[in-house]
């Protein structure tokens, strides 16, 4: 695959991953810059786990809780009615959109599996509460009673309003998912008479699970089924000329990208079906058109469609950096110097600050001006030359090597990421790192499952105080015996503190040791990864939560004994998973920081080698110059340098004076009374 | 006849060779910039790999590959960058059970949630206030005992009072938590991380409200860059009293 056929592949859903998480949905698998066919033959190599398939809502447990509680006179007496649950939706809602999700759940649990629910079931209310419990819980990330809950509701009419947006919530959930075909599965009732919208959406997902198989055709067969009234038509027929352009079908590509890029061409809802997501995607349609002139040497063509890329884009700097490289290669170099002049007016930080470096010194170079050209590489070695260094060693720090990931991530400032290096330096480094959206998706499973584990810890904490409670319904939750602060998971947190901050200092010395070998620093090294190899076994010997044995039984204290130890087996399990989880994170941290080392190596490399030829240009221009002054012409700088003229200041004049006197000319009226 | 026959032989070989002693015509310019051609291309060759066979360790690599047989795939810019520069995207699945175990827990909490409502009749609510107009809140969570029961979302504001968490709890003694970073909206470089922690008694059957005012007023982003002096003062206030 070419470079620009990569760009547009990357720049669909690598650069532009986070913007559009939504518009793009499960990106990852769309980042093989190797190709399709690559893609797929490293799948089939790797032994794919089987995912599980499951609808349980895990509701059956809830509606024992019930039971039991009807058993103790503890369950809600007051008997649900269509008001109250209207009531109770509201402030549901209200919950959701404040972000107190955990809390919407715990209540939506509550009214849904009870039996004072099934007569409201089908009502329009019962209906919206199933949906938004469906909907929070796939937000959250649990997949599996989400969709128990959403396709429940696939079993109505397509035209009512819950069957619709359960419609939309599988599909987004699907997008975000590892296991979007599941959510398919689920989908695979939505008949051809469905609304435009809902059966595009279908179609869509259709297309990115096919794509993701590696079959290309189906994906583009789904794609081309996605109507203009669907939020993804943008998406979908980007993706269509993407796949286009990957088997080298330019002409078709181009032709889908314009649909999108060109308003004339642009089906007239779409924009408004679109939303916000659809302007991001006419954006990176417009960079691919660019992409794909550029690769068939179309410069001109390319520059307009650079040039479409609006002022307010996300993708502006890019398009300015591309514009100015294709001008280059067009031997245009006042085309490619105005666009470098204004790719540096904009004064933002971009990951072509380093490319638009070189390219700046090369088109001086292209120019002839060799002592700027010179003058501009060596600027770029000074700077860049301890970025990579840096990029280099941060590698073999994980902590060092998330905590810049993840503050690129973030938006937040590389410098106050705690890196051990200078604040230009640790900010060059955030500007250049270009992180894979993988990284992203990564970083998330990791969020929601520390998420969901701390949840559990209050969980197991509320299981005992609920058993104590039946125990003695007078007790009251005593005084913590621990200082606050004190439990063995903050030491051991601190102590992991420390030692990443130790690192940080170790780093700061050897910069300042500028290469040289200390033996106290040796020491230190030595030392430290002793103290790190203990603060690991000090994690690892943390002792489980305990369990509260009780007897079990169908019971209140009995279920509430079966859930304490499935509470502690839950956690334990998810301690495991997340040494898993966290792995694949860092593994995706150090290849985002190994493809910088290999970028800035290739353009350090190119900028030693530009810097040889200023030398031989400098060379060749004075050759020439002797050359003429052999045969009696003299350049034009010692032409200039004999004209008297420019020696002179504003206040000085010629002796004596050459010029013309005019009898008649006004010369003021210095003696004038 | 004969002389012109003569002539137009003789005639023949000397306008061959006037022909053959003509300079000879330059190459053909190329017509059109935008057609792939060579001149498009200032340096055909690719780049030699950055850890070359040659065992080269400076930043110039190793000696330059031979010259291959022009051909445009050949004819790319140095300046494009290289194919393993891109993400291979070999994103790993999650591990297989990641889906199960976390809907099994997003249920038990649920449940337990669910059941705690209707067991504790007890209840705290947490209110959040931010003041401080320079100040901006990077993240931010509130945590009850042992785990988290809010984390706020991107752009967290709360300059008006806003409810965080309002849930059942067992009467006695609880650990209320604030974990907030902030960061100055004058110069994002100066932030500050603050964790907090409250210990407060809920009273059986009632409503505790704690209300949590967040307080920055903080001058080192403007003034330390200026004069290198400058202050941090944050303050976090838990007011907590009994809903009558």
């Amino acid at each position: 695959m070419t470079v620009a056929v990569r760009r547009i592949r990357s720049g669909s859903v690598g650069l532009v991953a986070w913007a559009l998480g939504a518009v793009l949905g499960f990106a990852a698998p769309l980042v093989r810059a190797q190709g399709a066919s690559s893609a797929a033959a490293s799948d089939a190599a790797l032994p794919k786990p089987v995912a599980v398939d499951s609808l349980d809502t895990r509701g059956a447990s809830m509606r024992a809780y019930q039971a039991a509680l009807d058993k103790q006179r503890l369950a809600a007496s007051a008997p649900l009615s269509i008001q109250r649950l209207r009531d109770d939706l509201s402030d549901i809602e209200e919950k959701l959109s404040s972000g107190r999700r955990d809390e919407a759940i715990g209540d939506l649990v509550y009214i849904v599996e009870s039996p004072r629910f099934d007569p409201f079931k089908t009502s329009d209310e019962g209906r919206a509460a199933v949906y938004w419990l469906g909907d929070a819980l796939g937000r959250g990330g649990a997949y599996q009673p989400a969709r128990g809950y959403l396709s429940s509701l696939l079993a109505s009419a397509p035209t009512d309003i819950w069957y619709r947006r359960a419609v939309h919530s599988l599909v987004d959930i699907a997008l975000e998912s590892d296991e979007p075909q599941l959510m398919l599965g689920d989908l695979k009732g939505v008949g051809a008479d469905a609304p435009d919208e809902i059966t595009g959406d279908v179609q869509y997902l259709t297309g990115r699970v096919a794509e993701r198989e590696a079959k290309p055709d189906d994906a583009l067969q789904a794609y081309a089924r996605v109507s203009e009234k669907s939020r993804f038509w943008a998406q979908a027929t980007y993706l269509s000329g993407v796949i286009a352009v990957e088997r080298k079908d330019y002409k078709k590509g181009e032709a889908l990208f314009c649909k999108v890029a060109d308003p004339k061409q642009t089906p007239k809802k779409a924009p408004l079906f679109g939303g916000t997501d659809f302007f991001q995607v006419r954006d990176l349609a417009r960079l691919g058109l660019g992409r794909v002139a550029h690769e068939q040497y179309r410069f001109d063509d390319a520059r307009y469609y650079y040039y479409l890329v609006p002022h307010d884009s996300d993708n502006l700097p890019e398009a300015l950096y591309e514009t100015a490289t294709t001008r280059y290669e067009a031997k245009d170099y006042d085309g490619a110097r105005q666009s470098i002049d204004e790719l540096k007016r904009l004064k933002l930080d971009n990951a072509y600050e380093d490319e638009t470096y070189i390219l700046d010194a090369y088109i001086d170079l292209a120019t002839c001006r060799f002592p700027q050209a010179d003058g501009k590489l060596n600027a770029f070695l000074r700077r860049y030359d301890p970025v990579r260094d840096v990029a280099r060693r941060l590698t073999s720090d994980d902590v060092a090597m998330k905590k810049l990931v993840d503050a690129v991530r973030s938006g937040a400032d590389p410098a106050s990421a705690g890196l051990g290096v200078s604040e230009d330096t640790a900010r060059a480094l955030g500007a250049l790192v270009r992180v894979d959206s993988g990284y992203g998706r990564a970083a998330r499973r990791l969020a929601e499952l520390d998420h969901q584990q701390s949840g559990l810890r209050r969980a197991m904490g509320d299981l005992d105080q609920a058993t104590e409670r039946l125990a003695s319904p007078k007790a009251v939750r005593p005084q913590s015996t621990q200082a606050l602060g004190q439990t063995d998971l903050d030491k051991v947190e601190r102590i992991e503190g420390q030692i990443a901050e130790l690192k940080r200092l170790l780093r700061e010395a050897d910069s300042a040791s500028a290469g040289k070998q200390v033996a106290d620093l040796d020491a230190l090294k030595k030392e430290l990864e002793a103290l790190q190899i203990r603060a690991r076994a000090a994690r690892a010997a943390l002792p489980p939560p305990s369990t509260k044995q009780g007897p079990k039984g169908d019971d209140l204290p009995g279920l509430l004994a079966t859930d304490r130890e499935r509470a502690t087996a839950l956690y334990n399990d998810a301690q495991k998973l997340r040494a898993e989880v966290e792995a694949q994170e860092l593994a995706l941290a150090k290849d985002t920081l190994v493809r910088l080392d290999r970028r800035l190596s290739r353009l350090l490399r190119r900028a030693r080698l530009g810097r040889i030829e200023t030398v031989l240009g400098k060379k060749r221009s004075l050759e020439i110059e002797v050359e003429a002054l052999s045969q009696g012409l003299l350049p034009q700088t010692i032409v200039d340098s004999l004209d008297a003229a420019r020696y002179l200041g504003d206040d000085e004049e010629y002796w004596p004076f050459e010029g013309e006197d005019w009898s008649d000319e006004y010369v003021g009226g210095e003696n004038l009374k | 006849m004969r002389i012109r026959y003569a002539l137009v032989a003789t005639a023949l070989p000397l306008l061959s060779l006037v022909a053959f002693a003509q300079p000879k015509r330059a190459a053909k310019e190329p017509e059109d910039r935008g057609s792939p051609s060579k001149a498009d291309k200032p340096e055909a060759r690719p780049e030699a790999a950055p850890n070359s066979s040659s065992g080269a360790s400076d930043d110039l690599g190793g000696p330059p590959p031979k010259t291959a047989p022009s051909s445009e795939a050949s004819k790319l810019s140095p300046l494009n960058p290289e194919g393993n520069e891109f993400a291979d995207g070999g994103v790993q699945p999650p591990p297989v059970e990641y889906d199960k175990l976390l809907g099994d827990i997003a249920a038990l909490r649920s449940r337990v949630s669910a059941v705690t409502t209707t067991l504790f009749a007890s209840k705290v609510r947490v209110v959040i206030e931010t003041r401080g107009s320079d100040a901006r809140v990077a993240s931010f969570s509130v945590t009850l005992d042992d785990g988290v029961v809010f984390t706020a979302p991107d752009r967290f504001v709360a300059e008006d009072e806003r409810t965080v968490y309002e849930h059942s709890v067992a009467p006695g003694h609880h650990v209320l938590g604030v974990d907030v970073e902030r960061f100055d909206t004058r110069n994002k470089e100066y932030r500050t991380w603050q964790s907090s922690r409250f210990s407060l008694v809920i009273p059986e059957s009632k409503l505790v409200d704690a209300h949590l005012i967040i307080q920055d007023s903080s001058d080192m982003a403007k003034d330390f860059p200026d004069d290198q002096d400058g202050q941090y003062d944050l303050r976090v206030r838990l007011r907590a009293r009994v809903e009558k």
